[in-house]
């Protein structure tokens, strides 16, 4: 009987789909950028094009995670609370306001660190890296840094 | 619109971009004594940013629209927004020449494409002049604009100018018809309520109209809520008008309730509304013109086949000038580039 039910649990065990892992988006600047923390509502504002000017007057240039992308889809509706559709749109509204220019987009994590190693004023959000990537600093948000508890872009 | 950032490693100054919407609208009438009106609009802008803080921007618009019945046609090119930004923080904007003056939340400063509002119809006060619109939606002058730091999200507008002269379509600059006009706005978007926001604004002009000048005095509130694919929109308008030469007071008012819901899943793509919409124009106002009351709901299906591509389909249901309702079917196709 034992046996029994120890083959059911391992049956079942193994028929249950694994649980998705968890996602944490880790906020990455230039290193000459002044700024070592955003709140989440200001990562808010940056995205939905509402806050465009670092604190040194430059313009903020946001860069998205690639668009079919798990970590883009967590962001948009954990942080921006918008559909991927909705989030575009807002952004053509946004440069036809005259607020602020198209933010570029990337095709991988790659191309928007590199991105941001060649732009001081960008901002670009990567999925928890291996290693710290070169060129770049991550950003603590809600002065809670990615490693810590309570960090706010994990899901 | 977003960029490709393999194609955008270069951030060099001047950097110029043309955009643009594109929509045809027809509508058919349930009363057989109403011409069925089509239209079809293009909206053009281009940005210009010369450095870090001077930026301009212009917007014209082109709409021919023509009747099926009736041999009519016309067509109107019209000048929307032509101004020169200095900005150096999120605290501060000032533009100077042609552009909004935000009385009316819903107006072009928000949603002056059809391609991005969601119904097809525009709400009656939120119309321009030229659409017998009654509220002064542009003015020339200076706007400043910003946000303010703190958890309340608030942001203020506000400008001096000139407002719409004695023919409402036209705002003079020089002569005899140039109508001073001043503007104060006040919103909220606190922090803790993502996608809400709410505010005031209010607009003062005396238009230089003969025999006798106008006296204007507007006043808008508006709560909007916008998240997770819902949006609520509410907006109420009204408008004074008094005569320097005559104790009468003409009082237009109006508002608009817009629901939507982005369908989730599959059917992301849809996103079905309805709108309730009502202005009542003071009686005996002559300035206002063509300006009529509007007693109107409508529901409605926005359909985005892509992010700059959509179908919106909408049966509205409206009081007609001679007393009776009416039905009109609305189809309009939109695109931006």
């Amino acid at each position: 009987m034992r046996n029994a039910i120890a083959s059911l649990v391992l049956i079942l065990t193994a028929a249950s789909p694994a649980p998705e892992a968890r996602v944490r988006l880790f906020v990455i600047v230039s290193p000459s950028q002044t700024v070592t923390d955003l709140s989440l509502a200001d990562l808010r504002r940056i995205y939905a094009g509402d806050m465009t000017r670092w604190p040194d007057g430059h313009r903020i240039v946001p860069v998205m995670p690639p668009a079919r992308s798990r970590e883009t889809a967590l962001f948009l509706e954990h942080v921006l609370r918008t559909t991927m559709i909705d989030y575009a749109q807002n952004w053509i509204s946004v440069v036809f306001r005259g607020r602020a220019p198209a933010p570029p987009r990337v095709l991988a994590t790659a191309d928007a660190i590199r991105f941001v190693t060649t732009h001081a004023d960008a901002i670009a959000l990567i999925p928890d890296p291996l290693d710290p990537p070169p060129g770049v600093r991550v950003i603590s948000v809600d002065h809670r840094a990615a490693d810590a508890p309570g960090y706010p872009l994990t899901w | 619109m977003p960029l490709r950032a393999d194609g955008a490693t270069s951030q060099s100054l001047p950097i110029f971009h043309v955009g643009g919407f594109g929509d045809i609208e027809a509508h058919t009438h349930s009363s057989s004594r109403r011409e069925d009106l089509n239209a079809a609009e293009l909206d053009v802008f281009a940005t210009l940013q010369l450095s870090n803080s001077w930026s301009a921007l212009a917007d014209a618009v082109a709409l021919k629209s023509w009747n099926t019945r009736a041999d009519e046609k016309s067509v109107e090119i019209e000048l929307e927004r032509l101004y020169v930004e200095y900005s150096t923080s999120d605290a501060f904007r000032l533009e100077l020449g042609e552009t909004e003056t935000g009385i009316v939340r819903w107006s072009a400063r928000e949603h002056r494409s059809r391609f991005l509002q969601t119904p097809v119809d525009v709400p009656a006060i939120a119309r321009r002049p030229a659409e017998d619109g009654a509220w002064p939606l542009r003015f020339i002058g200076a706007r400043g604009s910003g946000r303010m730091s703190g958890p309340l999200g608030l942001t203020w507008a506000a400008g001096a100018g000139v407002g719409p002269g004695p023919v409402r379509e036209a705002v003079p600059v020089f002569g005899g018809g140039r109508s001073p006009a001043a503007l104060l706005l006040l919103s909220s978007s606190p922090e803790s309520i993502p996608g809400f926001d709410t505010g005031a604004a209010v607009y003062a002009q005396e238009v230089h109209s003969r025999p006798d000048r106008i006296r204007e005095r507007d006043v808008t509130l508006w709560v909007n809520y916008v998240s997770h694919g819902d949006e609520m929109r509410i907006e109420w308008a009204r408008m004074n008008h008094s005569l320097t030469s005559n104790p009468a007071m003409f009082v237009t008012t109006g508002y608009y309730a817009l629901l939507s819901k982005r369908l989730s899943g599959r059917a992301e793509h849809a996103r079905p509304y309805v709108l309730l919409d009502r202005l009542r124009v003071a009686r005996g106002e002559s300035y206002l013109g063509e300006a009529a009351d509007e007693n109107a709901w409508a529901a409605g299906l926005r359909y985005d086949v892509t992010q700059r591509f959509n179908v919106k389909t909408e049966l509205r249901s409206q009081r007609s000038v001679a007393g009776h309702r009416e039905s009109v079917l609305g189809l309009e196709l939109g695109t931006s580039f």
